[in-house]
């Protein structure tokens, strides 16, 4: 009676996991061939749900089935739908045949016929949200599963959406980072409209458990701009509201520097604001009597979609059509003959946007030139933020000069604030950075040659030789905003 | 309940205390025939948690193990308070089952010792414990909570940004250390002190305070390579349940004693309450238990020093002072609201005396832990005793906590542990392994070590409480062990296959 | 957060020794029977999963390991227990006496909303009877708790004892839910997976 527990040998317990896996095979055979053959008679039925449940709640990443189930649940829906379409024109001969007398014990019966209809149409719904929550409880990152969701709720005029929110809550809860999660909670707090700001206290909240967590800062950054506008553009959003993101963000890169999550974030935070330009905006431009060349700040896909126009006081050109010149498409060109009387003003045109245009004394050609990144100034509040964060980050390098996150930051965070006094102080600290991480030297030499090249097209137009020679600095490792320079007739290096 | 108990067994164990439990778990585990009996009519010993009304009984009963007792009821002092929640001396004894009043309270290191030990052993399932909500430190006499995580360090708002930095680094490099033995601080300061250390890396007088006090535990003296040791069992334990290293078992610590027993119980352990000791003789082979009227044969016997029959006692030496305690329920938490969210916090504070040499240890517990009501706070005082007098001992600490933070002590109440000393009970020449008592110490690492000594003492080559398997990995007696059991099936499969059954018996389909 | 149930109950099994609480329990778990003697060494609980209205249900069923014996029950048994099986001996009058004590027993340490059942086993041993169903019942609503007799043997009443005991539970359970009210909990210790020395820092990086 005292003897030792006996306790399956592993052996005996890879037999036993065989015979289950046997007997799995062969309940997942039998049911696909059943539905396969359902589905070629057409049976969309109980029966077939009740199938594919069996499949999915082991393997919920089977598009097939989720399909199969759409078909299903659209056929039920028709079905009651026709239902209710048939007792309806029913109603209106039975109203017709009836005398008033009796007319109110049929509308009472009538209501709660349809109240039935309505609860057998909500079961339908809620049998898939619930059979996607349990396939979501097996694998929170199924596409399949989180797709049929939206599906299901779509095609419920009476979703509650509310209650999805909820759910993400909870599943946040166990996986804060899942970005399954957040995609789904963006979407479902919309239609449920959720206030931005009690989505922001969300994101708050989740960043404050465990700030290395890229989806929410993601989330952060999609809400912000709304909430907090910043009228001028030149900003993510508003200048009081960054600041103190701006601190916030400091304070997770200052508490662990190798988390590049606060990082990321950071950079979008000190960036112009505007994410993607959708509309071309002029770089350069220069027009000779024969052709044109057209130069935008940031690729664009088809110029010649774009009314580009010559305009003078007497007359207006239309220039088209327009080829691209090199391959990121910022630079085009137009073959077309162009009158040009130099003596008159012209202005460039481009879907709304106008120029005035200068006169290049060499050969005449008409030209605009604008650098790349004109500093936006800021207000003195934001102003005084980002020096205490200048600051800070510069204390830091005394205790830490070698480190690379603080390096980076702090010549960012000088750019902020004025690129020319800090501009070969921040130079500095790339090539510090070239040396102290070598494996992203690469990258620290093209930002390094990005700024050197900044700065010398912003003190382009005031040199006496603008815009006829352009003095290429040295040590360029590469030429970025090579597409700036049509306007020159010669480059110097 | 004379009973039908058998006579002969492998081992008695006499006391349910903790370290006696864990013996009596781990060879019952191996297969020995197990007798575990206590004189109380409780589990635990003076491990034992208490009822409110219990507790005070027990005050009022001195015995050779818990002495010195005496309480002091409060009347409440808050009177522009509303008068539903002044609690009186009545009120609390109507809730006195509602309390869990500990004599040896600990918290655990989420990677300590006794956590390992659960987890290994699997009579973790017996357990439930509550995360401590916030570790604390005396800083110019304000009660603070020391960030302990990294989302601590980036929420707090006690600490400058450069601060945030130097105190992160630190830590990073503490824990960083000992993969590189030849490393330069190991060089430099090994035979140095932890403070020398902290205080070459730079840091401010707050993140100096920060570490000693509450991360590393260290007083002024302590090693460097102690220092370190510490510091790195508080990161160690830090991101596995809750924000803070430590976890404290729900309902108080004398659960856990009675977890053992349970493990000791299912492979066949005979457990008896009550049941006192008169007298232990021994032959050559075997010892002889009178109890009851009966005699108890067992080849080996564990027991706890506070129940040897009074015969035997004075071989191992006269029991004496060990652990001073103070326990105080209050109507109010320690420290600001946001040390006691929701109700109140389950808090740990390690509080140093003026002179810098002796410590004691303040764990506070609100409802959350199971161990009081709702609205009632228990503050559990523990140092190391220097005097029979446990209140004198402890005044310092109590001064340091209760002069400044204005607190409401509906009950105070002071008692002393003690346990004959340790080369006593080494050196006693008797053939009963005889427990140590419980000793002032973070975690059960010393008590753990105690268990697993005398366990090696009575079964050499045996494994110390291997995993114990889960009910359904083990064989029931005539069961085919390859065979699968319809009922190891999961249920949806299970009726999947029924359903299969059924349509092969219609349709006649093969597969 | 692979979970495959909605919820997990904590049963218990409580009653005098030889009542037959290990017999319930295996043809409960294993829909098995063993007259001559099923050792239970090393088993504490034995788990089931069941389905009531579309959830699914675990029920974590625990057994006294022998403690009932000298009635050392430890306090920690009752823990977090949400459902209690009492169970007598039909053929044996002081186990149905007893019944009282262990009620007061579960009063005094178990949550004072656990869900209770009476359970009087062995009815398939008539002719031995010394408890009568009436005596059975009329206890059962002395305290105001469900009953039932059952036969571990004879396969009587023991599914619908548990169904009937889990499904109180659920109803009260989600009455809970739906105040808003869930029950406060503490940390169950797992075995976690062997983590990195940097786990303190938990950050993600991509650098």
């Amino acid at each position: 009676m005292h003897g030792r527990v006996k306790v399956r040998t592993t052996e005996e317990e890879r037999e036993r996991k065989k015979k289950e896996q046997v007997l799995k095979m062969r309940a997942y055979r039998a049911a696909m061939t059943r539905i396969q053959k359902k589905r070629s008679l057409s049976e969309l039925d109980d029966e077939m749900l009740g199938l594919t449940v069996q499949i999915l709640l082991r393997n919920p990443d089977i598009n097939t089935l989720w399909n199969i189930r759409r078909e299903c649940v659209l056929r039920k829906i028709a079905e009651l739908e026709k239902t209710i379409k048939e007792n309806e024109t029913r109603d209106i001969q039975k109203v017709e045949e009836h005398s008033e007398g009796d007319k109110k014990t049929d509308d009472e019966k009538e209501v709660d016929k349809k109240e039935v209809l309505a609860q057998q149409l909500q079961s339908i719904y809620k049998t898939e949200l619930e059979l996607t929550e349990q396939c979501l409880m097996v694998n929170p990152k199924s596409y399949n599963s989180w797709h049929h969701r939206c599906w299901t709720l779509e095609q419920n005029p009476e979703a509650d959406w509310q209650r999805e929110v909820q759910l993400c809550n909870k599943y946040l809860k166990y996986d804060e980072r899942n970005f399954h999660t957040w995609d789904y909670r963006r979407y479902v707090s919309e239609k449920a409209s959720v206030p931005p700001e009690q989505e922001l206290d969300f994101c708050t909240d989740k960043i404050k458990v465990n700030f290395s967590n890229y989806s929410s800062w993601h989330h952060r950054s999609l809400l912000l701009p709304t909430l907090y506008p910043n009228e001028q553009q030149d900003r993510p959003m508003s200048e009081h509201k960054l600041k103190e993101e701006l601190e916030m963000v400091l304070t997770a890169a200052f508490t662990d520097p190798n988390d590049s999550s606060a990082w990321f974030y950071q950079r979008w935070l000190l960036g112009s604001g505007r994410q993607s330009e959708q509309s071309a905006t002029v770089a350069a431009f220069r027009c000779w009597p024969y052709k044109a060349q057209l130069s935008l700040k940031s690729s664009y896909p088809e110029l010649s979609q774009l009314t580009v126009q010559l305009v003078s006081e007497q007359q207006t050109l239309q220039l088209q059509p327009w080829k691209a010149v090199n391959s990121e498409k910022t630079q085009w060109q137009c073959e077309q003959v162009i009158e040009i009387e130099p003596s008159r003003d012209y202005f460039l045109d481009v879907a709304g946007q106008r120029k005035q245009l200068a006169v290049n004394p060499n050969d005449q050609s008409l030209y605009y030139f604008v650098p790349p990144h004109a500093t936006s100034s800021c207000s003195k509040e934001l102003l005084a933020e980002l020096q205490t964060q200048l600051q800070s980050c510069l204390d830091l390098l005394e205790y830490e000069p070698d480190s690379k996150w603080t390096l980076l930051t702090s010549a960012l965070l000088m750019r902020a604030i004025d690129v020319n006094s800090y501009h070969e102080q921040s130079l500095s600290h790339l090539a510090k950075l070239v040396q102290v991480d070598a494996l992203r030297q690469g990258y620290y030499k093209d930002l390094s040659a990005r700024w050197t090249m900044e700065m010398a097209l912003a003190k382009w137009p005031t040199s006496s030789n603008y815009p006829q020679l352009f003095e290429m600095p040295t040590e360029m490792s590469m030429t970025p905003y090579a597409h700036y320079l049509i306007v020159a007739d010669k480059i110097s290096s | 309940m004379s009973d039908d108990l058998p006579e002969e067994f492998d081992l008695i164990v006499i006391g349910t205390g903790f370290v006696e439990s864990c013996v009596a778990a781990a060879a019952s585990r191996i297969g020995k025939n197990v007798l575990h009996i206590d004189a109380n009519d409780y589990y635990g010993d003076v491990w034992s948690s208490f009822s409110l009304e219990a507790f005070i009984k027990l005050l009022e009963q001195p015995s050779n193990s818990l002495r010195n007792g005496s309480y002091t009821w409060h009347k409440s002092t808050e009177q522009e308070e509303q008068p539903v929640t002044s609690w009186t001396r009545e009120s609390l004894l109507e809730k006195s089952r509602r309390f869990s009043l500990d004599l040896s309270p600990r918290v655990a290191y989420c990677a300590g010792s006794l956590v390992q030990l659960l987890i290994q052993s699997n009579i973790c399932r017996y357990a439930e414990f509550r995360s401590l909500d916030h570790v604390c430190m005396l800083y110019n006499e304000e009660l603070v909570s020391v960030p302990c995580s990294r989302s601590d360090v980036f929420n707090t708002k006690t600490l400058t940004m450069v601060e945030k930095r130097l105190l992160m680094k630190f830590l990073t490099a503490c824990n960083d250390y000992g993969e590189d033995k030849c490393n330069e601080d190991s060089l430099a300061f090994r035979g140095r002190t932890f403070l020398e250390y902290l205080q070459a890396q730079r840091v401010t007088e707050k993140i100096a305070n920060c570490v000693m006090q509450a991360i590393a535990m260290c007083d002024a003296n302590t090693s460097f390579e102690t220092g370190m040791q510490r510091t790195q069992r508080f990161l160690g334990s830090l991101g596995r349940y809750g924000n803070t290293p430590f976890l404290f078992p729900m309902y108080g610590c004398g659960e856990l004693p009675q977890c053992f027993c349970r493990l000791c119980a299912v492979y066949g352990g005979i457990y008896c309450l009550k049941r006192s000791v008169d007298d232990i003789n021994w032959t050559d082979s075997e010892l002889l238990v009178s109890s009851a009227g009966k005699t108890l044969r067992a080849k080996h016997l564990v027991c706890a020093p506070s129940q040897l029959p009074a015969t035997l006692a004075t071989h191992f030496g006269e029991s004496e002072p060990r652990i001073s305690r103070g326990l105080f329920i209050t109507s109010k938490p320690l420290g600001n609201e946001e040390l006691n969210k929701g109700g109140g916090g389950v808090n740990l504070l390690r509080l140093l005396a003026a002179n810098g040499e002796r410590e004691a240890c303040l764990i506070q517990l609100s409802h959350y832990s199971g161990a009081c009501p709702e609205g009632l706070y228990i503050l559990h005082l523990t140092t190391p005793a220097i005097s029979a007098d446990p209140a004198a001992d402890l005044a310092d600490f109590a001064a340091q906590l209760f002069e400044t933070h204005a607190s409401q002590i509906l009950l105070s109440a002071y008692f002393t542990i003690a346990a004959p000393a340790a080369e006593g009970i080494a050196n006693a020449d008797t053939p009963i392994l005889c427990t140590a008592g419980p000793a002032y110490e973070q975690d059960y690492d010393a008590a753990i070590e105690n268990a697993r000594q005398i366990f090696s003492q009575l079964y050499a080559n045996e494994e110390f409480l291997p995993r114990a398997p889960d009910p359904e990995e083990i064989v029931v007696d005539g069961e085919d062990p390859s065979a699968l059991n319809e009922h190891s099936l999961p249920d949806d499969l299970r009726a999947q296959l029924q359903d299969l059954e059924q349509a092969a018996q219609h349709m006649d389909i093969a597969d | 957060m692979a979970k495959t149930y909605d919820y997990l109950f904590k049963l218990l099994l409580i009653g005098d020794s030889g009542v037959g609480k290990t017999c319930i329990l295996f043809r409960f778990s294993e829909d098995a029977f063993n007259t001559t003697f099923i050792s239970t060494i090393g088993i504490d609980f034995k788990i089931r999963t069941i389905e009531l209205d579309n959830k699914k249900i675990k029920l974590q069923i625990w057994d006294t390991a022998g403690q009932e014996r000298f009635r050392t029950i430890t306090t920690a048994y009752y823990r977090g227990a949400m459902g209690i099986m009492l169970v007598y001996d039909i053929t044996q009058e002081k186990s149905f006496e007893n019944i009282k004590n262990w009620i007061r027993n579960i009063e005094e340490n178990a949550a004072a909303d656990v869900e209770k059942m009476l359970l009087g086993n062995k009815c398939e041993l008539n002719d031995k009877r010394q408890v009568s169903k009436e005596r059975g019942e009329q206890l059962a609503i002395e305290y105001g708790i469900k009953f039932m007799e059952t036969s571990a043997k004879a396969s009587i009443n023991v599914e619908e004892a548990f169904l009937t005991l889990a499904s109180d539970i659920k109803a009260k359970t989600e009455k809970r839910m739906e105040a808003n009210n869930p029950p406060k909990g503490g940390h169950q210790l797992k075995l976690t997976e062997i983590r990195t020395k940097d786990s303190w820092l938990s950050r993600c990086s991509l650098l």
